[in-house]
């Protein structure tokens, strides 16, 4: 997960180091810090809000194979073994909750982008 | 825009093209790991069965847990089968349902996104709900549900795994299809009164295609691993067909006393998956593809 | 010169090429100017010219590197500098306005910030000193309601505003040396008029140095003092402006002049045929061998060096002397084109209004069209074959939408669109048969985007053949070789795909394409604006040859007046998509005009030291037009009351098919035309 993430934002940040904008925050004289900071990190990052919601609702159910490994008394595996019992009413409340943090937290993400990302606010036709 | 191809002469030939494209990749350091990586394995799974020094199934019971010897050159399991051959033989089975199940997904879902992108409207925005609602099940319980229905098995773990992992592909597709699709030489085509069908197979295709490959290469990565989770949980193969996620699994509470019947293991599906990897890596560097994909299942 | 602010001294840049080799964007510059200087850097794609002007900030794209030479400011060598004092000046003493400036303004980041910040950087006031200061400029570079644009993130600002907030950003480090790369591209003509004015006035009064970086000679000579011409990364000729505009002295500057079609002028500008040299591939010689009418052996074996003239230039050409006398280029021959009078008509939009938005539930229910302001109205356009007519506005004019009408790609929400008086054209293309889709083809702009990436030359041609002949194999080679030579480009070109291309081969290959299909009415949608001055003058010089050959009827959507006059037999004027003039263009491009033609021939800019544009109306951007009555009546200079808003505007015809749309009678708009006249410079 960190990888996969680690990935995103190095995708991003070269991206958004290559804009036009950073060049030109750079030909203002802006000292590099401040560039990293001010200019890139918020461009950047946009696209990684998303992924790291989606990354949140999946350690919730998806991280199944950890949880018996290691034992730990998690969503995954309790649904796992709701199904091996046939425990249908289990299966049932843990994929309501699922799907329920699940779109919550893309509802977070999408707000959380709108605000950082200023040029969705203002839709212009 | 320049990719990294198509600076000298660009051949027409489907095969022409997929030499070169090998080619680059086999010229990257890390291209050239994986597909080695990858031949190593596919050459295992294809010959072991006539190499492998025991039939898998034998069990020994004075054999249980002994250390590699030379008989044994990577000791035996807790019921006394060679684990040697266990593990040349144990990534036959991944290397089966992970292609086939990834060759499924893309194809599914990158003909629905490619459909998806270019419809819109209504149709889409629908299709896009319900594919949302798909994304927001965490798979194992997708997968598990359909196994408590089915059961296991090569039919049902191949389609399973390949829809599943379509509907991420579904995304993909239709993004990079959206992004042609809004382009002028589609306009143009639509002006000269090209069919629909033309223009999908001639036009937006060809542009698409290598998101595609680059996105199937590390689904199939994926799909390794989640073949090997699922094996891991007992809900994939059926033993006593070795598999190396089956042979951790067995072998996990053994750890301590005989380390190796899981060591040979691990290390063959770590490394197909990294090998797989390098080489989507690769690909995509190849193909001037923006790795970071925006989904995580 | 000591008191020279910039020195740049036999600077050389280049990058490593595939193969190793090092390949010179930049070869022996030398360059310098003073206070008060402004320098107009002029060259086409690839010359070198934004490099040069980045770098005289110390600046270069990734990849690329200094190979020999300093660039000094103020005496101080820019590339022994280290990151802080180039932080210094950056910004400070050296300011950059940028070609895109929708694109360098940080997106996430208030406009108020992102000045403050070039304050803050440069100069020592408070915060409330500083925020009056960012008030003061926003002021200085004419931006209305200041206070209130600092809380404005830029994509909420229009491309003129935006420059001006880049050129606000740039004086608030105090520039003693402002670069300008292509500030006003993409900008509206009246807009970039605008702009240029600003640029002028500003610098008269800080007395700050320009270096004006520009493939636009007709900006350039309004604001340069003195001209540096660029080829193939060399310095090939500089003098004062008006030396170098009226007799150049270098062979490539004389073609690159003359390649500019001119407002007066209804021809064909001269071409001079093929292309600069990639970086690299200059050879031993002259970079301009292959191109140039008086080339002899000693130009392919030695370079030349840079040679003052007679009349303070310098020029990098063996037999300068003799460009002078040079004969003025032939016009081609062309077979003498059948008189229009007794054409037919071959096109036809009677009350044509056409409109984005979309129907809504209720109204398909209802079965009404929705309610807005339609984008295009009211357009009556007779065209006739064999013609070219020639369709003018800005941005938002609704030109392309009536282009794109007229495929069959959008359709038309009122009013009938007929072909050859028989078949109408108010279907869609899905409702089209083969024959009529075939006899009426579309050109695009940018042939980046209207080439499929990953075909060859070969399999683009193939399309139109295949689809509407159905050709194939043998026979289909043979057509598209053909075609390719009618465009002039050789047969290898078959199996190169778009990327290998320039830009105008590639339209070349997108014209072909369009002819190919043999068609009776080309559509041309601004398909010269992406191309550099001397390649627009191919195309053209192509475009009529076809249609000397063929009796194509042309429809030429452009903003550039100067190349509409060239080519065009009529022209139609649009303004918020309404018609507003449309007659022969010699009586269009004189008295009386519309006021809004009036507005946009006083914007152009001709690269012509004795002619400076004046500015009628006032830089504003329309949104949408208004619901009633004149399209123009908020920026109208002649507006004679209520009566323009309310009432749509009758046609008044002069005479000869020249109709002016508006409440004021032609003769009285002459009159009022002529007294404010244009103007002419006496200084530069």
């Amino acid at each position: 997960m960190t990888a996969h993430i680690l990935r995103m934002v190095r995708t991003c940040v070269i991206d958004v180091m290559a804009s036009d904008y950073v060049q030109m925050a750079t030909l203002k004289g802006v000292p590099y810090w401040q560039l990293v900071f001010r200019h890139m990190l918020p461009n950047a990052l946009l696209p990684t809000i998303n992924l790291v919601a989606l990354y949140i609702a999946w350690l919730l159910g998806g991280t199944v194979v950890v949880e018996v490994v290691f034992n730990y008394p998690g969503l995954g595996r309790l649904i796992i073994d709701a199904v091996s019992d046939r425990d249908l009413a289990l299966v049932q409340a843990i994929a309501l909750i699922l799907a329920v943090l699940y779109v919550g937290f893309n509802l977070a993400a999408d707000l959380l982008t709108l605000i950082a990302n200023p040029r969705l606010r203002t839709m212009r036709v | 825009m320049t990719t990294a191809i198509s600076s000298s002469e660009p051949s027409r030939s489907r095969s022409a093209r997929f030499g070169r494209v090998m080619l680059e990749i086999a010229m990257r350091p890390s291209g050239l790991a994986g597909l080695a990586i990858i031949a190593g394995h596919i050459v295992l799974a294809v010959i072991s069965p006539s190499i492998v020094p025991y039939d898998f199934t034998t069990q020994n019971s004075q054999l249980v847990l002994t250390n590699p010897s030379a008989e044994h050159w990577l000791g035996a399991d807790h019921l006394g089968r060679d684990v040697l051959t266990r593990t040349m033989l144990g990534g036959r089975q991944a290397l089966v349902i992970s292609s086939v199940g990834t060759l499924i997904a893309v194809l599914w879902g990158g003909s629905l996104g490619l459909v998806l992108g270019l419809l819109g409207g209504r149709i889409d925005d629908v299709v896009m709900r319900v594919v949302d609602a798909f994304l927001a099940i965490p798979w194992i319980m997708f997968i598990l549900l359909i196994i408590a229905v089915l059961g296991t098995g090569d039919f049902v773990l191949i389609p399973t795994l390949g829809f599943f992992y379509g509907i991420s592909v579904i995304r993909i597709s239709r993004g990079a299809t959206h992004d042609v699709v809004a382009r002028d030489f589609i306009t143009a085509a639509r002006a000269r009164g090209e069919s629909t069908w033309t223009i999908v197979w001639r036009e937006v295709l060809p542009n698409v295609r290598d998101v595609l490959l680059v996105d199937g290469a590390m689904r199939w990565s994926w799909m390794i691993l989640a073949f090997s989770s699922l094996s891991f949980l007992g809900f994939g193969i059926t033993p006593p067909t070795p598999d190396w996620g089956l042979m951790i699994a067995n072998g996990r509470s053994y750890m301590a006393v005989a380390p190796w019947a899981v060591l040979g293991p691990i290390i063959a599906l770590s490394s197909m998956i990294i090998g797989v990897n390098l080489c989507a890596d690769a690909l995509a560097k190849t193909l001037g593809i923006d790795r970071a994909q925006k989904a995580p299942v | 010169m000591s008191d020279a602010l910039v020195e740049v001294n036999n600077l050389s840049v280049g990058f490593t090429g595939g193969g190793g080799a090092t390949l010179p964007i930049l070869r022996n510059i030398d360059l310098s100017f003073g206070k008060g200087e402004t320098v107009g850097l002029v060259g086409e794609s690839g010359c070198g010219k934004s490099t040069l002007a980045l770098a005289m900030m110390g600046y270069f794209k990734p990849g690329l590197r200094v190979l020999e030479g300093e660039i000094l400011f103020r005496g101080r060598n820019l590339f022994d500098m280290d990151d802080h004092a180039l932080e210094d000046i950056r910004g400070g003493d050296l300011g950059l306005i940028p070609q895109n400036a929708g694109q360098a303004l940080t997106p996430t980041s208030r406009i108020g910030r992102q000045i403050d910040e070039s304050v803050k950087l440069h100069t020592t006031l408070t915060n409330e000193q500083r925020r009056e200061r960012v008030i003061e400029l926003l002021s200085q570079v004419r931006l209305p309601e200041p206070e209130e644009l600092v809380e404005r993130y830029p994509h909420e600002l229009s491309g003129g505003q935006q420059q001006r907030v880049a050129i606000a950003m740039a004086l608030a480090g105090e520039p003693k040396v402002l670069l300008l790369d292509e500030p006003t591209t993409g900008l509206d003509v009246t807009t970039q008029a605008h702009i240029l004015e600003l640029l002028r006035d500003l610098a008269a009064e800080t007395g700050t140095a320009m270096v004006y970086v520009s493939h636009d000679l007709g900006a350039i000579a309004r604001v340069s003092h003195r001209i540096v011409v660029m080829y193939a990364g060399e310095l090939v000729l500089e003098g004062p402006a008006r030396q170098v505009l009226m007799q150049p002295a270098h062979p490539y500057a004389r073609g690159l002049l003359m390649s500019i079609p001119r407002l007066k002028e209804a021809v064909v500008p001269a071409s001079m045929p093929g292309r600069p040299p990639p970086p690299g591939g200059a050879g031993h010689g002259c970079g301009f061998v292959d191109r140039c009418p008086m080339a002899e052996q000693r130009c392919r074996d030695e370079r030349p060096a840079l040679q003052p003239t007679a009349v303070q230039e310098m020029v990098r050409c063996h037999f300068h002397e003799r460009v002078e006398q040079l004969p003025p280029p032939e016009p081609p021959k062309r077979p003498d084109r059948p008189s229009l009078d007794e054409a037919d008509c071959i096109l036809r939009l009677d009350d044509v209004a056409i409109s984005y938005a979309k129907p809504s539930i209720v109204d398909q229910i209802l079965g009404r069209q929705p309610d807005v302001t339609p984008t295009v109205d009211n357009v009556d356009l007779t065209i006739r074959r064999g013609e070219t007519v020639g369709l003018v506005g800005e941005s938002g004019s609704g030109k392309s939408t009536i282009l794109r009408a007229i495929a069959g790609l959008l359709p038309a929400r009122s009013g009938t669109i007929t072909y050859n008086e028989t078949e109408s054209l108010n279907t869609s293309v899905d409702d089209r048969d083969n024959d009529l889709l075939r006899r009426i083809q579309l050109i695009f702009q940018n042939p980046d985007a209207s080439l499929n990436p990953r075909h060859t030359v070969a399999e683009l041609l193939a399309q139109p053949l295949r689809l509407y002949f159905g050709i194939r194999d043998a026979e289909l080679r043979n057509r598209s070789i053909a075609m390719l030579e009618r465009v002039r480009l050789g047969a290898h070109y078959l199996d190169r795909l778009p990327s290998q291309l320039s830009g105008g081969e590639k339209q070349r290959v997108a014209i072909a394409r369009a002819f190919a299909a043999e068609p009776e009415l080309v559509l041309c949608d601004e398909v010269t604006s992406a191309l550099d001055v001397s390649v627009q003058a191919v195309v053209l010089d192509l475009l009529m040859e076809l249609q000397a050959d063929r009796g194509t009827t042309y429809l030429f959507v452009s903003h550039d007046l100067a190349v509409v006059r060239a080519i065009a037999e009529r022209v139609a004027v649009l303004y918020q998509g309404r018609l507003c003039e449309i007659g022969p263009s010699d009586k269009v491009y004189d008295l009386p005009s519309h006021p809004y033609t009036e507005a946009l021939l006083g914007a152009v800019l001709e690269p012509d030291p004795d002619t400076a544009p004046t500015l009628v109306a006032d830089d504003v951007v329309e949104l949408s037009p208004p619901a009633q009555g004149c399209p123009f009546q908020r920026r109208c200079p002649h507006r004679i009351g209520e009566i323009c808003d309310t009432d749509t505007p009758p046609w008044q015809a002069t005479g000869n098919g020249h109709a002016i749309r508006c409440h004021i009678p032609p003769a009285d708009l002459a009159r009022l035309q002529k007294a404010s006249g244009p103007t002419v410079v006496g200084d530069s």
